[in-house]
């Protein structure tokens, strides 16, 4: 655990952040707090729609045309995000904060070899000549543990298997000294195997390295096994924080609990016995008609009447441990 | 109901665009199964195992290059005429995206009445049904002049089973029918296909790369691997009582136990070049000689499951040794 007194590598206090369709607004999130520390893996949970992905391109100042950051602060290393230039973010994604992306085909360049894209970016950010960007993409490479680094750097990505691409992508993401991963998705196109492979190469590499990752993914199962902390996301809420240890074993919020009971497992067929798996009655909303107070009220089997008036305040439940429901009052 | 007897899909093709040499792709090779009326047999393996493809040579979709296909008795790639169409009315596919397997420009109304209209020529009664069909699938009336992109990916494929019951089927082959869907979502549709098979005994064959999910739905399960069944049995004995080595380390991957991918060696090797002898041993940690040479068949397992493994005693016996 740091100091508490050093300020954690990124830390979002007060979001919020809407989106203009038409003649709707949608408030994707309203007053979001949360915060990384240096070195740990956080992972963002939710359901699609939900604005996991918002969040990430809100750090990294990629939201679209039709978006207004209405209020907050987002500081990264101490220094305030929502400040700065399009030329000091330039400087800063992909360098400092780089991600990682559900599909490495999309994001890496078909027509270049792994060697010519990876030696570029290192060329053009740190100014190396050519052999020495080269040197530094091959020592890239053997930190994320690839075999036969001569032909994976002399091939195209089309010619290279789903787990070595994303190798690749980490590889990128490392060769310009991330303080911060995003990883959005990053193993929901690959195997079970290769999935496990990269979150431990992940794992592994963000000690000995020194960086950390905001895993954003539907998936509760990975984050259990692999993050440090948890936040559960509804509807541009974070509903639940703590330690994935913790909310996977002893989720407080209703939804956290929904969900696991959703999840079919193994343990859950017992022979002929099976018993049906939990559901969440209704749909999500969607940002253009979030429910008063509390957002998930009209879904949730322990509402009470303040639920759909007054929204509920994040309150501690336990060391490190966070929720923000009305059964906690 | 449905026996699958050494079936084989292999495809040829070039090796490269300008290429004029052909390489062979064993797609499938050599697959035998049963399932029983009201069951459902589940189908897990990871992509590019070949799970996909029996689907669609089971749905008549995709013929084999070897093998056959038995539906109640009658081989399914022999029927012609009015044989053919009964059996494609009995046994219906429904696919991964919602999204691309409904027609765009159609609403739920027009998508259901195609079916029903090729069943029967009754243009009247046929709104009623098409109500009953969506209430089935937990719809009301307000959908039935929806589009496909006006409604969420659980509502699409609700309306893609509803299609699917329109034919009066017997057999539904189920191809990652939840993989896009949001675990609560994905909770609602398979509550829905199980309640449906209790009330209305449909059978199903559920292929799935998601073990959890295979495990809870099948009654029995076919692990593939490289086109091949390596170990089949009772779905919850197979995934709490693995015998083959792949299954072992499948099961351990889902579950994100950390040891497992020091188990399993290298990359998933491509189906132009599979290995000689036991496909898997290149991977597999406790391959030997007789594994790089020999083909292991399908053989029976202590509890009543099938392995096609040279060493699953050995292996058992040294686990139960170090446990």
């Amino acid at each position: 655990m740091t100091a508490t007194e050093q300020p954690p590598l990124l830390d979002v206090d007060n979001l919020s952040l809407a989106y203009k369709v038409g003649e709707g607004i949608g408030y994707v999130f309203r007053n979001l707090r949360m915060h990384i520390e240096l070195g740990e893996m956080v992972g963002l949970v939710g359901e699609s729609g939900c604005g996991k992905s918002s969040l990430a391109y809100s750090i990294i100042r990629l939201l679209p045309r039709n978006s207004r950051i209405l209020d907050g602060r987002i500081s990264f290393e101490g220094e305030s995000l929502l400040d700065k230039s399009e030329a000091e973010m330039r400087k800063i994604r992909g360098s400092k904060i780089s991600m990682v992306f559900q599909d490495p085909m999309t994001s890496l360049n078909p027509v270049f070899t792994v060697e010519q894209q990876m030696a570029k970016v290192i060329e053009v950010h740190e100014g190396l000549t050519k052999p020495d960007a080269r040197k530094k993409v091959a020592r890239m490479l053997r930190l994320v543990e690839l075999a036969d680094i001569e032909r994976v750097m002399k091939s195209y990505p089309h010619e290279l298997s789903g787990g070595m691409q994303q190798r690749i992508m980490i590889a990128m993401a490392l060769s310009l000294s991330a303080k911060l991963i995003i990883a959005d998705e990053p193993t929901s196109a690959v195997d079970a195997t290769i999935q496990l492979q990269i979150l431990q190469l992940l794992m592994e590499l963000k000690k000995e390295v020194g960086f950390s990752v905001l895993l954003i993914t539907h998936n509760l199962g990975v984050v259990a096994k692999t993050c440090d902390r948890v936040a559960v996301m509804y509807a541009g809420d974070i509903v639940e924080e703590g330690s994935a240890s913790t909310v996977m074993s002893n989720p407080n919020h209703p939804y956290t609990k929904a969900l696991l009971q959703s999840i079919p497992t193994i343990a859950k067929r017992q022979g002929e016995n099976r018993p049906p798996l939990a559901t969440i009655e209704g749909t999500a909303p969607n940002i253009f008609n979030i429910p008063q107070g509390c957002p998930f009220h009209p879904r949730c089997a322990y509402r009470l009447d303040i639920c759909s008036s007054i929204p509920p305040q994040r309150a501690q439940i336990d060391l490190g441990h966070f929720s923000s429901c009305h059964l906690n009052d | 109901m449905l026996s699958v007897n050494n079936l084989s899909v292999h495809y040829s093709r070039r090796r490269g665009f300008l290429s004029r040499a052909r390489e062979h792709i064993r797609a499938v090779d050599g697959i035998s199964f049963e399932i029983e009326s009201s069951k459902t047999f589940g189908l897990v393996g990871e992509s590019g195992a070949g799970k996909s493809t029996v689907g669609m040579c089971v749905a008549g979709l995709t013929r084999p290059t070897g093998g056959q296909i038995l539906f109640d008795g009658a081989d399914v790639w022999k029927l012609k005429g009015q044989a053919r169409m009964r059996f494609h009315q009995q046994v219906q596919m429904i696919f991964q995206n919602p999204i691309s397997s409904l027609d765009p420009r159609w609403t739920v109304k027009q998508i259901i009445s195609e079916p029903l209209l090729r069943l029967s020529k009754d243009n009247e009664r046929s709104e009623g049904k098409i109500i009953d069909l969506l209430g089935l699938v937990g719809l009301n009336e307000s959908f039935l002049s929806r589009y496909p992109h006006q409604m969420s990916g659980g509502q699409n494929q609700r309306v893609a089973i509803a299609r699917a019951l329109a034919m009066e089927p017997r057999l539904l082959v189920l191809d990652e029918a939840t993989s896009g869907l949001d675990v609560s979502v994905q909770a609602q549709i398979v509550n829905l296909l199980l309640k449906l098979q209790k009330e209305l005994g449909f059978t199903y064959l559920f292929i799935s790369h998601d073990l959890g999910l295979v495990s809870y739905v099948s009654d029995y399960v076919g692990v593939m691997y490289l086109g091949q069944i390596i170990e089949n049995g009772d779905s919850s004995l197979t995934f709490t009582a693995p015998r083959h080595p792949y299954t072992q380390v499948l099961l351990a991957s889902s579950k994100f136990e950390m040891d497992a991918s020091k188990s399993l060696r290298g990359e998933p090797p491509s189906l132009t070049n599979v290995p000689q002898g036991c496909r898997f041993h290149p991977r597999c940690r406790f391959a030997t000689e007789i594994c790089r040479e020999k083909e292991p068949q399908l053989e029976s397992a202590d509890l009543g499951q099938k392995v096609a493994c040279h060493h699953w005693s050995e292996i058992l016996n040294d686990a139960k040794l170090t446990a």
